[in-house]
């Protein structure tokens, strides 16, 4: 079964996005812009997630998680011990993706801050889901493992994308080359 | 009884859900539930059947995911035959007695729509029509679009199924807990481009619990004129003890869909969670209550994908900026195919306050379909405004309402019998409110009860073919008051005449009363607040004018229409408040100075202060180029980061503006660098840094933008015969396409070198690939395109 879980806005960890963004705190007007961007952002985004419980079996390399395997060393190796896995997709939605559209044609400088500031709201609505998946579990989870990480084939977000449902679940898609829409998103696996 | 009469004079219940009653009788994650059609008809037929028992009068074929994105075109058919053959003996062999009709399910495609996903707007429309084609084939009663959440999408699902079938058409949407869809839609938004296209039931589907999607049933009752759906979930899911388990029971749910029927929603069912029980609770409440009465909204609307604007409520502000007529660099913009400056403009009149934008691009020597719906696709994708496509080309005008997100307001039509015989099939087919204009084969009528009679000829003809008077804005003309004192009078009577016998909306563009006048925003202001008091509903005016924009916030001030004069109040305070920068002591002049800090405004100012004394290319040899050459070593010695490179960049393009207006051109005629991303990736903020340093630094930027395929970049170089390309890769899976495009320039377009960047290149690799060179960020793009020609 999927479930779906929608968050109000996080609080912004501006440390965070100005390292993403390569930037400097010091920098006023940096700092002025960052806040336009924030400010703008505020209305643009939304936090959703949809995840599912897969049973995982390994032999070998091969994760089976009963509805596709992956041939995976670094994944198996992730999840060496585990019976469980949590498979989730997270994303700020369309509307983000529009604001970088925008700005990317009318301020590159904005368009840069706002793809470090994305990158941030991304991860922290992860680590908020996590947190969350961690309490109901009262398990001290490891780490996300994403497709495309060490051997993992980006490829696999195509199953990834089919047992969660996430176009109707949160809105996200899969382009042909494997680009994810909206662009701001995160598909991962977290053993159990 | 064919479905549309059906529809009309009852409450129409639906089935409940499909896929989660596959699911517990064991279809796998990972397998097509459609294919159960052919491997287990049993079950499909079972589930049909178990809805018309329960009392429905529609059940929805088991094709939601059928496409032929999914399917090959033989098995597709077999599907969809196979589906629509199983609802049919199920209705067939139910032996209950409400009237049964079967409707082709039809959902998503489970792609984004370009700009920001890969899938074409007519390449959607293609694949629905195959779907639709089949269905209407193999013996629908109606096609029932399912739970969309993309108002694009559903915009392309129902051109296929009027352009392929004549059947009902009934789309249910799927909105969130901001009452909204996933790609922002408004419930009012999706009622105008629904009805404009011509649905015969709308509504809200799936997403959510019947609480919850209350909400959005209120606001589309308010605003449909057509039936309204609720075809809801049985709340959220739970695991319990690895059993599924919806949150809403059968009775909360009927009790809850028979509150929504008393309400006035017409069309009924259930989606993910709901069994035959929970319709036949339904049935049970729903079967002795009689339907609410449908009533016409009266509603003038147009619409963007994210919300409505509804005229007669507020006068309704109509930037005028984009659009060439007077406009030097717009032209040279539009000639050249650059879409950033059309952007910019748009976002400049929205920023303003303006809350439709007119689009308009007619200029002779240019495709003028080709280049409007480009325009209008740019637009919006970036901007949220309902667009008015002005266009004197009913071709042009097709195109762009075919491809435009929402209801347009069409600009325009006119009481010559040509004009209505191009524009009104157009309107009827696509949704839009037209403008229509009072003149006819006798020019325009001197009288105010002369264009009065006009607009009357051209409500009634547009009756005819279908369009209610709602969907008409009459412009009754304002003309020179200089040439004729009487021609504001004439003008302001006719709005009201209009207003007052025939229940209509209008709409001047002010500025023409002024022509041949000296302070023409001084008229221009006067005539806009009379305008409004005779009940003007919209103006096509240019939001840039403070005149205006301070006349139309006073006015809606005194005239009621600002909630404790907030909008006034807020926008004096800030127009009050100009935050001063505190300037550190430098050696720098002005200029060089607001560029090498960032300071977009102060850098056109002081731009703007030299050229009192300097001739415009001297400030750019002396101020512009020297303070961008500052930036640009601070940036290679890692004393400055790239936002702070991006922000002088953008600042000493603000100076070059001032610098352009001064020449009164935009050419600076450097070398041709012709810039994309290719194929297959859709990342372009690098590739925007590059252009707008590239620019600034003199060269003549051809931005090709995102996805470009090998040909279009190749036919770009030998166009302009460009001695420079630059290309940019994010993506490991669309290098490929980089070294392809690679070995095609190197092979047809000798002349010309290569600059690659992006973040999986490397300099051996972008070596491997046939590159001339690899930069490895954008002011080493810079000093790689400088080297080349200076060579």
């Amino acid at each position: 079964m999927i479930f779906v879980r929608t968050y109000p806005a996080p609080p912004i960890d501006e440390a965070q996005v100005l390292r993403y963004a390569r930037a400097s705190a010091e920098d006023a007007a940096v700092a002025r812009l960052l806040r336009e961007c924030e400010k703008e952002a505020e209305n643009a985004c939304c936090f959703r997630v949809c995840y599912r419980t897969l049973d995982v079996k390994l032999v070998g390399d091969t994760c089976d998680f009963g509805a596709f395997c992956v041939h995976s060393h670094d994944l198996a190796a992730h999840l060496a011990g585990h019976e469980k896995a949590l498979l989730f997709a997270a994303s700020i939605g369309i509307g983000f993706d529009r604001l970088l559209a925008k700005y990317s044609r009318l301020s590159p400088a904005k368009a840069w801050l706002l793809q470090a500031l994305g990158t941030e709201r991304a991860e922290t609505l992860c680590d908020l889901f996590c947190a969350d998946a961690a309490r109901e579990y009262r398990l001290a989870l490891a780490a996300r493992f994403s497709p495309g990480y060490g051997d993992l084939p980006l490829a696999t977000q195509k199953d990834v994308f089919v047992a969660l449902d996430c176009e109707r679940k949160i809105g996200l898609t899969l382009n042909d080359s494997l680009v994810m829409s909206p662009a701001k998103s995160v598909t991962a696996f977290v053993g159990l | 009884m064919n479905f549309k009469d059906f529809l009309q004079t009852n409450i129409v219940r639906l089935d409940g859900a499909m896929g989660t009653v596959l699911q517990a009788r064991g279809l796998q994650t990972g397998e097509l539930p459609e294919t159960w059609n052919l491997s287990h008809p049993e079950e499909i037929y079972a589930i049909h059947k178990a809805y018309f028992d329960a009392g429905s009068h529609v059940v929805c074929t088991n094709t939601f995911g059928a496409n032929a994105l999914k399917f090959d075109k033989r098995t597709l058919e077999e599907v969809v035959r196979a589906a629509l053959a199983l609802a049919h003996k199920a209705k067939a062999d139910s032996l209950t007695e409400q009237e049964k009709f079967v409707a082709l399910s039809v959902g998503g495609l489970g792609k984004l729509f370009k700009p920001f996903g890969d899938l074409d707007f007519e390449d959607a429309v293609a694949l629905f029509a195959e779907t639709v084609r089949l269905g209407a084939k193999h013996g629908a009663d109606l096609i029932f679009i399912e739970t969309m959440n993309d108002s694009y999408e559903a915009k392309a699902a129902v051109l296929a199924a009027k352009e392929n079938s004549t059947l009902p058409v009934l789309v249910s949407c799927a909105y969130t807990e901001d009452e909204t869809l996933m790609t922002g839609a408004s419930p009012e938004a999706m009622v105008a481009l629904l009805e404009g296209l011509g649905a015969d039931a709308l509504g809200a589907g799936c997403s959510l619990g019947p609480q919850k999607l209350m909400p959005v049933v209120e606001r589309l009752l308010a605003s449909a004129s057509v039936p309204v759906i609720l075809k809801p979930n049985a709340g959220l899911p739970r695991d319990e003890g690895g059993k599924t388990v919806f949150d809403v029971d059968t009775d909360e749910f009927s009790a809850c869909v028979t509150e929504a029927v008393k309400r006035g929603v017409r069309v009924v069912g259930g989606c993910c969670g709901t069994t035959p029980e929970y319709i036949s609770n339904l049935t049970q409440k729903t079967r002795h209550l009689s339907p609410a009465k449908l009533c016409k909204k009266e509603k003038c609307v147009v619409s963007s994908y994210s919300h409505a604007v509804e005229f007669g409520v507020a006068p309704i502000l109509i930037g005028e900026r984009i659009n060439p007529t007077g406009k030097k660099r717009l032209k040279e913009a539009l000639l050249r195919g650059d879409m950033d400056y059309v952007l910019a403009e748009g976002a400049a009149e929205a920023d303003r306050g303006a809350q439709i934008l007119d689009v308009n691009v007619g200029l002779p020597d240019v495709n003028e379909p080709e280049l409007l719906v480009r325009a209008v696709c740019e637009l919006q994708a970036t901007l949220s405004l309902p667009l008015q496509i002005d266009t004197a080309s009913p071709a042009a005008m097709e195109r762009a309402l075919r491809r435009y997100n929402g209801k347009a307001l069409i600009n325009s039509v006119n009481g010559k019998e040509e004009s209505m015989q191009s524009i009104f099939p157009l309107a009827k087919k696509y949704g839009g409110v037209i403008v229509a204009l009072t003149l006819d084969e006798n020019g325009i009528p001197e009288t105010a009860e002369g264009r009065l009679a006009v607009a009357e000829r051209i409500l009634k003809r547009a009756k005819e073919y279908g369009i209610d008077k709602h969907d008409l804005v009459f412009d009754p003309l304002a003309l020179t008051v200089s040439a004729d004192k009487n021609a504001a009078n004439t003008t302001l009577a006719a709005v009201k005449l209009i207003r007052a016998h025939l229940g209509c909306h209008t709409l001047l563009g002010v500025s023409n009363v002024s022509f041949g006048l000296p302070r023409r925003e001084d008229v221009n202001a006067a005539f806009f607040a009379l305008a409004m008091e005779n009940g003007l509903s919209a103006a096509i005016m240019n939001p840039h004018s403070e005149k205006m924009m301070s006349t139309y916030r006073a006015t809606l001030a005194l005239k009621g229409l600002d909630e404790g004069c907030e909008n006034y109040i807020r926008t004096a305070e800030d127009a009050a408040d100009t935050t001063e920068y505190e300037r550190e002591s430098t050696p720098l002049s002005a200029c060089r100075y607001a560029i090498t800090k960032g300071l977009k405004e102060q850098a056109a100012e002081a731009t703007r202060a030299l050229l009192a004394s300097q001739a415009p290319l001297e400030i750019v040899n002396t101020e512009i180029i020297p303070a961008l050459d500052l930036v640009g070593r601070a940036f290679e010695e890692k004393t400055l980061y790239l936002p702070g490179l991006l922000m002088s960049a953008e600042a000493a393009k603000s100076a070059f503006e001032v610098v352009k207006s001064a020449l009164g051109t935009a050419k600076r005629d450097g070398p041709v660098f012709v810039l994309a991303t290719v194929r297959g990736d859709v990342h372009d903020i690098g590739k925007n840094i590059v252009k707008l340093l590239l620019e600034n630094y003199g060269f003549s930027v051809v931005d090709l933008g995102r996805d470009v395929p090998p040909e279009s970049i190749l036919a770009a170089v030998q166009k302009h015969r460009a001695p420079l390309v630059g290309l940019s890769a994010l993506m490991t899976t669309t290098v490929c396409e980089m070294e392809k495009t690679i070995r095609l320039l190197h092979a047809e377009a000798p002349w010309c070198k290569i600059i690659v960047g992006g973040a999986v290149l490397t300099a051996a690799y972008a070596e491997k690939i046939g590159a001339n060179r690899y930069a490895k960020d954008a002011m080493d793009g810079v000093r790689a395109a400088l080297e080349f020609t200076k060579a």
